[in-house]
């Protein structure tokens, strides 16, 4: 406790409450609440059981708490497994541990608007959360065969199927365009949230999959889109498949939350 | 060690308020308030009131100070305002503009 205490030069205790903003210099350790932006040239920690209810701007920001507002920092952000946040999140480095609890924007990586300071990725870091097992390829080339082949087996068989095909076909035609096409931006962040994301997303793909042999009995109509599919997942699941995303367990080992079309995170 | 440590450098825009010891070598601009003891260290400077159970002063307080037990006024202490506490001490060095209440019966 001590040892921590000279660490940070400035502590807020667990029964402190600060109602207004803080500034300065120096570092900053929250274990209580602070109700109001934190604009520090400093580390922030907020500690665990600890709330802060505002903006934090800092050098470095490492949540083990709750924060309502977003994150800012200049170097890093960590969200420890019991952190919970509620905002945006604006720093060239996020990690965010197994069990942690984020809702907001994330941006990281060299266009977010801080400065950048050319810091290690810190990608293994959270990603030793999940087995690194590879994809198989098979699940790896099929999963956008889903994608397309899925929508023209519709035609077919939507009536039969119902709501479940449905909801499969609006999955597949979801993916290709917001994660595959649009993607770039966030991928090339190259972060391990993005990345934690990613994985949530790819995994309802995958369950099409095997439903989706009949697609062979449409004939050459079918195979050709499963070609097409085939050679669109070769170039475009390359990179993602190459970290090594284990198939299935993954999505439970993971921080809890699933990246939606406005780049929501939900905790 | 305080419960509580607002170092040098750090400047809180509002009011701070907490159940144990709180220590103070930055700037608050506004209250503070403890149930327990009050250190306001050299570089500090406090624009509000100021509340606990035990209250040293040794930096720049404008506003009351009220203690249940006791204030110090240690040298170097810059104080405009009142003192409302039952016990009052105010070394050498110290300065103080202000009333001062010793009754017992508040606080």
């Amino acid at each position: 406790m001590t040892e921590e205490r000279a660490r940070m030069s400035s502590v807020l205790g667990a029964t402190g409450l600060v109602l207004g903003n803080v500034q300065g210099q120096g570092d900053f350790e929250v274990r209580g609440r602070v109700q109001g932006d934190i604009v520090l040239d400093g580390r922030v920690l907020v500690a665990g059981g600890a709330l802060v209810l505002g903006t934090i701007e800092a050098i470095q920001i490492l949540v083990s708490g709750t924060v309502r507002g977003d994150l800012i920092a200049e170097e890093g952000v960590e969200i420890t497994g019991s952190g919970q946040v509620e905002g945006n999140v604006t720093s060239p480095r996020v990690a965010i541990e197994s069990g942690a609890k984020v809702r907001g924007h994330l941006r990281t990586g060299d266009d977010s608007p801080v400065a950048v300071r050319g810091a290690p990725d810190l990608r293994p870091a959270v990603e030793a959360a999940p087995s690194p097992v590879a994809v198989p390829p098979v699940a790896a080339a099929a999963a956008p065969v889903a994608a397309t082949p899925a929508a023209a087996a519709d035609g077919a068989e939507q009536r039969a199927a119902g709501g479940k095909k449905r909801r499969r076909r609006r999955r597949g035609g979801d993916r290709p365009a917001s994660v595959d096409a649009n993607g770039p931006p966030t991928d090339a962040a190259g972060t391990a949230a993005t990345h934690v994301d990613e994985g949530r997303r790819d995994t309802p793909p995958l369950r099409p999959t095997r439903p989706s042999a009949p697609l062979r009995a449409e004939g050459t109509r079918a195979e050709g889109t499963r070609a097409e599919a085939t050679r669109a997942a070769s170039t475009l699941d390359a990179p993602p498949s190459s970290d090594g995303r284990p198939p299935r367990k993954r999505g439970k080992a993971l921080p809890t939350f699933v990246k939606g079309a406005r780049g929501h995170l939900r905790g | 060690m305080a419960d509580t440590i607002i170092s040098s450098g750090l400047i809180i825009d509002g009011n701070l308020k907490a159940d144990g010891s709180v220590r103070i070598d930055g700037q608050v601009l506004g209250r503070v308030q403890s149930s327990a003891a009050v250190e306001l260290g050299p570089t500090s400077s406090v624009s509000a009131d100021v509340q606990g159970q035990r209250v040293s002063v040794a930096g720049t307080v404008l506003g009351n100070v009220q203690a249940s037990e006791r204030v110090d006024l240690l040298s170097g202490a810059r104080l405009t305002g009142d003192v409302r506490a039952p016990r009052l001490t105010i070394a050498d060095g110290a300065s103080f503009r202000g009333k001062v209440d010793m009754e017992a019966g508040h606080d």
